[in-house]
Parts: C-alpha cells; structure tokens; sequence
C-alpha cells in the first residue's frame, strides 16, 4: 500500500479498526507514514480521517463510547501497548484542531503552558528561551513579541492558529497532527500556515487532514485517500494526483464525489 | 348584584369570542375570491374585532371590580346625615364599615335604626352604580364592535394593530414589574428618611449598641433606645462568612466533580439529589440547626472547656452553608460546562492530565463565573433570614467568636415588625432603614456579579 520510504516508518498502522459505540467507523487501515515529511489524508466528509488521526495521539481515549483495535507503533513501539501512558504519548505527539483553540491567558503563558506541566524548563531564562524559539518557528515572533502578555484570544484566527502550533512545538514533539488546520482561515492566512508547515517538515512528521486537493498537492509528500472508513490508497502525492490505481481515487481527485 | 360581576365578565369572554369569529369571517369574505388580496392572515382581523369589542369592557370590569367598593364608599358618606359626618373619623370608617356589612347580608358589630337607615342606602348605591357599570360595559363592547367592524376589509392592516396592541400589553407588563420595585424602594426611602429625622445617621451605621426598646411613655425611665447597626451587621457578616466558607469549596469542588469527572450516569443521579437540597424550606434547615447542629456544637464545645449555648453564629452558619451548597455547584457547573470543549481537547493534545486540564485551563476560564457565583450566593445568604431566626438567636452581641450567639439585620427586621408597636416610633422605623441598607448591599453584590457573569459570556461567544 504504501510507497517504499527511504528508511524505517515513523508512524506504522495495522489492521486497526475503530468503533463508536456498535457502529464501526475504521476498517481495517494499514499504513506507513515516514519521518521528516508531510503526509496528507483526504477523503468525502465522514470518511474516517480525523478518527485515524485521533488514533495516532490515543485522543479517541478521551470519548467514552470509542474503542480502538490493531497495533499503531511510533518509531517500533506499540502505543496501545499497556504500559504506555496516553499522556506521555501526546507530549511526543502533538495536535493541532481545526478552529484555533488558544487558552484563555497570555500569548506567553499559551506557550510555556506545555513545557511547565512537562517541566521542560528548570528556570525561567531557559523558559523564555523555548517560548522565544517556539514563537519564532511557528512564524509569529515577529508580530507578537513585544506583546507576549495580551491575551492569546485576542489574535486573528491566522495569529492565533500559528500560536496554536507554536504551543505544540514547544513541547518538542516528533509528530503533529494537524486536523483541517487552515478550514478556518482565509487565503493569506492559509498560505502562511502552508508556508510554516512546508519549513517545520525538516524537523517533524506532520500529518495533515485536509479537503483541499490543492492544498494537499502542494505542501505533502505522501497522501493517503480514505473512503467509507477504508484507506482505499495511499502513496506519494504526485502518483495519487496523477496516477491513481483506483477509479474511486481518480472519481475524488476529479471532483466527481464528494 | 355582587354575583353580577363574574358573569358579567364570563359574558364578556363569550362576546369577544364571538368578535373573533365574525372578524375571521368577514375579513375572508371581503377577499372575495383572492385570500392572496388580504394584507394580514384572517386571524388578525378577529383579533383585531375581539379586541376592540373586549378589552375596554374588560379594564372598565376589572377596576370596578377592584375599587367598586371604594366608590360606593364615598358615595355613602356624601349621602349620610350631616350628624353622622361630624363624627371622627375613625368612628365615620367603622359607622360606613357596618353599614356595607348589612347591605350585603352579613354581620355588624352594633346596630341602630341610623345604620339600618346607612345599610339600605348603602345598597340601592351600590345597585346603582352596578347598573351603571353594565350599561358602560354594553355601551363600550357594542361601540368597540361595531366601530372596528367597519374597519375590516382586504386592505386593512390588522396584523400592524393588533400586534400595536400586543406591544402596548407587553409594555405594560413591565411598568408593572418596574413599577412596583421603584414603590418599594420608594417607600424604603421616604420610611427611613423619617428614622433618620429622629436618629442621627452616623450613629446608626457607627454605633455599637443595639437595644432598640424605647419608652413607651414618657415617664418610663432605663428605656432610652440606642440604634447602633454595628453589632447586626457583624453578625451578618460573621454568619455569611460561615456559611461560604462551607458552601464554597463544597459546592465548588461537587460541581468540577459533576462536570469533569462523573460519568454521565452518575451525573444523572447526583445532580438532580443536589437540586433537591435547593428545594427544602428553609424554616426545615432551620428546626435542623436548632435542634440537631445546636446542641451537637455546644456538646462537643463543652466536651473540648468551651462554654457554648444552643443558638450559635456557628450552627447558623453551618446549616445555611449547606443550604447554599447547591446554589453554588448548581451555578458553578453551568459555568465549567460552558468553558468550550476545544479547550480541554487542546490541553489533553499537549500531554496535560485531567487534574491539570481542570487546574490550568477550566478553572482560570470558568473562574470569573464562579466568582459570580459567589457572590450571587452571599447575596443569598445575607438575605437569608429564617435558619438565622431559629439558630442564631435574637441578641445582638458584636462579637467575632462564633460559639455565642449573634443576630442579624434581616432577624432583627422580624422582631421589631412582629408584635404591637407603634408604627411611627423610631423602632419601628429602624427596620425600614435596615432594610434600606441591607438592599444596598444586595443590590450592590448582585450588580457587582452580574456584571462579572457577562463579562465572562462575552468571551466566548
Ligand atoms: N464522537 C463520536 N461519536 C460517535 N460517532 C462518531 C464520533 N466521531 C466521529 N464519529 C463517526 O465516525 C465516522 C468518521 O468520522 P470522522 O470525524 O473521522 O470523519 P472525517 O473524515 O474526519 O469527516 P470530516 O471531513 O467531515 O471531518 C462518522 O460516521 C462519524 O459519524
Ligand atoms: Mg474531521
């Protein structure tokens, strides 16, 4: 199923089945997402994908009603394993939602909010330090530093979604999930957070939720297509976007469903 | 005659009902053909026909009913004998009070051949004026009738007047409410204006004593009356304080257990408990406190050297935090269960466990609500007056420690109100100022919480 990455997969999912209550809403999902790259997940609407995406981070573990099976490895390890506390596991696996979701305080304590609870910094130079290179990552620096103690609320949607994502840098995860990050975004806004995504791959597994097949063309690597709550196909984008082996990828990509 | 009014107003009912039909009728029939030619739905002309035809046989109705007495009244004493309006005037009430009670068949308190005289009188006025009334009432619904009858045709514009005349009810609603707050204030104000002709105003609020027994008559000597508000206030306080100091981490702890950690079930069961609580009378909590929190305390105070007695600020306090309890979870949860999902999803997608979800992220949202809370229930407890009545006691100690008995304003309002007292004695005056101030602080508390719930709403809506 899925292209042969250059080395072994960051994220690796098998025969993983995800249920609401009776009702099954994955079936069946194997599949590779490599390290360092952006990986996008398209798909008709209730399709599955930010269930799978939930999956990576055990937020699913957060709905009373969601119960998951099949094995999900992060660089070899079993997630679902019983020791594996979905805590610590979300500190390596950060989130981002589709509508911004800044904290109700400062833009300075948005960003220290991880590493304090994770006492990533032992003082508070060294906290300064990492709010300061989080905010220069995720590209607001700039337009927020000499206001660092205004309330995060108070940015625009695009400010507030890079603020979203500098917070989750700041724990320093290896992989960020992004669920439709730029839905709520205007077009200027849209292509600063697609710029910022295209820099941080360097760095981290992004995995992306998106509807927009532009969008998906134009910052990922590797695109997986859900239909039904079955991966239908996965590979990389410009294969999936030019050649796809399946007409119900062809039909979706052509804006012939969905 | 006095059975007169109430089928008169059933009759009324009946014809506005009729008014209806016909207006429905004659609206569709005057569309002839094209129901799309009529500018308002068919119901608003029968609206618009009931209208006229009821409402002012019905507010002439009402008032007669509500001040017919107080007419016939006055026409009685212009009708009696001059000797019998030269007497007093207390003795013209009870004279004209008898005379109604013959008219309409039931008992005097004396009779004489002038009062007899005083009660047929009394009754052919009385018919009269009924007469009278009834023949306004037809003259008003046939005149309303007949007068919007003429008016209702396709082009007509009922809906914009009867909707006018809904507007004018609605309106009219809340003079009513708004109305009858500013006479209360009013009256407050005019009331304690008089205590303070009497009693200096700094000496009120300041003083420490309070013994408000005055002489009764001027040779009585050892009565001199101090109006000192200190102690009462005080104990208010002290109570209030008590009380929060239960209710508030109580409440509050039981409401982020409700919102954040019970299962749905569970929810489903504890809470409805928890508003149970809310619904028990207070003069309950209060034989509660009396008889089983009092006695408790003053046992296990003597067990420890204390002296103690039944009736303490401590067992008032307790019992009334137990009584705002739910006030407080009930309120609290509303505002945790508003602090948005995406916040608690956000800080679980950083690593962050529920205790610290809940610390860091719902509490400092949810926080400005929760103060509102707060406040809303000391406000509460302040005006609370019952439990204090029963578990507190009636003296007015100014003291801080809570094993001895205090009492509070609202306590100290009852007692000077029950009982034979004259009603322009500085005493009895001194509830209205009392009541002045604690409505001040109510008011101010409740102005001051509101003010913080909004502000909180408006961030996330
Ligand atoms: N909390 C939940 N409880 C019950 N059913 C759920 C829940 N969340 C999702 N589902 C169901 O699971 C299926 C997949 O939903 P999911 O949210 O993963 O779709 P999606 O592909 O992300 O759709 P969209 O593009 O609209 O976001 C849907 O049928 C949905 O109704
Ligand atoms: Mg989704």
């Amino acid at each position: 199923m899925q292209a042969k990455a250059s080395s072994a997969p960051k994220v690796r999912a098998r025969n993983v089945n995800v249920f609401y209550g009776s009702k099954q809403a994955l079936f069946d999902v194997n599949l590779d997402i490599p390290d360092c790259s952006v990986t996008s997940f398209i798909g008709p609407s209730g399709c599955g994908k930010s269930t799978f995406l939930r999956c990576i981070n055990r937020m699913n573990d957060t709905i009373d009603i969601c119960r998951v099976e099949g094995d999900i490895h992060l660089d070899g390890l079993d997630i679902y394993a019983r020791d594996v506390d979905p805590v610590i596991l979300r500190a390596s696996v950060g989130m981002v939602f589709q509508k911004p979701n800044p904290f109700p305080k400062s833009i300075y304590d948005n960003v220290a909010y991880g590493p304090r609870i994770h006492g990533l910094a032992s003082n508070t130079d060294e906290l300064d330090g990492i709010v300061e290179t989080s905010l220069k990552r995720a590209g607001l620096w700039d337009e927020v530093a000499d206001r660092l103690d205004e309330p995060g609320t108070g940015l625009s949607g695009g400010q507030q979604q890079r603020l979203v994502i500098a917070r989750a840098i700041a724990v320093r995860p290896e992989v960020i999930l992004m669920d439709e990050p730029c839905s709520a975004l205007d077009p200027i806004a849209t292509a600063k957070i697609e710029e910022l995504i295209d820099d941080l791959r360097a760095h981290y597994c992004i995995i992306m939720v998106t509807h927009s097949m532009a969008q998906a063309a134009r910052v990922s690597q590797n695109t997986a297509f859900f239909h039904l709550g079955k991966l239908v196909e996965a590979g990389p984008t410009e294969q999936i976007f030019t050649n796809p082996n399946d007409t119900r990828t062809q039909d979706y990509i052509t804006g012939r469903f969905g | 005659m006095q059975n007169l009014l109430p089928l008169a107003m059933a009759a009324l009912v009946v014809l506005t009902l009729i008014a209806w039909f016909h207006g429905r009728n004659r609206a569709v029939a005057s569309a002839g053909v094209h129901p799309s030619a009529l500018h308002s739905l068919p119901g608003y002309s029968g609206a618009y026909l009931a209208i006229w035809a009821g409402l002012p046989a019905f507010l002439i109705l009402a008032l007669f009913g509500l001040f017919g007495n107080l007419v016939v009244d006055q026409l009685l004493r212009h009708a009696l004998p001059q000797d019998i309006r030269a007497l007093p005037v207390e003795q013209l009430e009870l004279f004209v009070r008898n005379a109604r009670a013959l008219a309409v068949g039931g008992t005097a308190s004396e009779t004489s051949p002038a009062l007899l005289d005083a009660a047929q009188t009394y009754a052919s006025l009385s018919r009269q004026s009924h007469v009278g009334v009834m023949v306004l009432v037809i003259a008003l619904t046939t005149g309303g009738f007949f007068f919007a009858r003429r008016q209702i045709s396709a082009k007509f514009r009922a809906r914009n007047h009867v909707e006018a005349a809904i507007f004018a009810l609605l309106v009219a609603c809340s003079a009513i409410a708004v109305l009858t707050t500013l006479g209360i204030v009013l009256s407050l104000l005019t009331e304690s204006l008089r205590f303070f002709s009497q009693i200096n105003a700094l000496d009120f609020l300041f003083g420490l004593k309070w013994s408000p027994q005055t002489a009764l008559r001027a040779d009585q000597v050892g009565q001199s009356g101090s109006f000192g508000a200190v102690p009462l206030f005080a104990g208010t306080f002290l109570i209030t304080l008590i009380a929060m100091v239960v209710a508030a981490p109580v409440g509050l702890y039981s409401a982020i257990y409700l919102s954040e950690y019970a299962k749905p079930s569970t929810r489903r069961i504890v809470k409805p408990i928890l508003e149970i609580l809310a619904g028990v009378p207070t003069v309950v909590y209060g034989f509660f406190a009396l008889l089983t929190v009092g006695p408790f305390i003053r046992q296990t105070a003597e067990a420890v050297g204390l002296g103690a007695q039944t009736q303490s600020a401590l067992s008032a306090g307790l019992v009334m935090g137990i009584m705002i309890i739910p006030f407080v979870s009930s309120l609290s949860d509303d505002v945790i269960n508003a602090v948005p999902q995406a916040l608690r999803d956000g800080s679980y997608a950083m690593g962050a466990t529920q205790a610290e979800t809940v610390r860091n992220v719902v509490f400092p949202a949810a926080l400005p609500g929760i103060m509102g809370a707060l406040l809303l229930a000391v406000s509460r407890a302040i005006g609370e007056t019952m439990i204090v009545v029963m578990a507190a006691g009636q003296s007015a100690n100014l003291t801080a420690n809570p094993l001895e008995p205090v009492t509070t304003v609202t306590v100290q309002i009852v007692t000077l109100l029950t009982g034979d007292q004259e009603f322009d004695s500085a005493k009895t005056l001194s509830a209205f100022a009392l009541g002045l101030v604690l409505f001040v602080i109510t008011l101010g508390l409740n102005i001051i919480s509101l003010r913080v719930v909004r502000k909180y709403r408006e961030r996330y809506d």
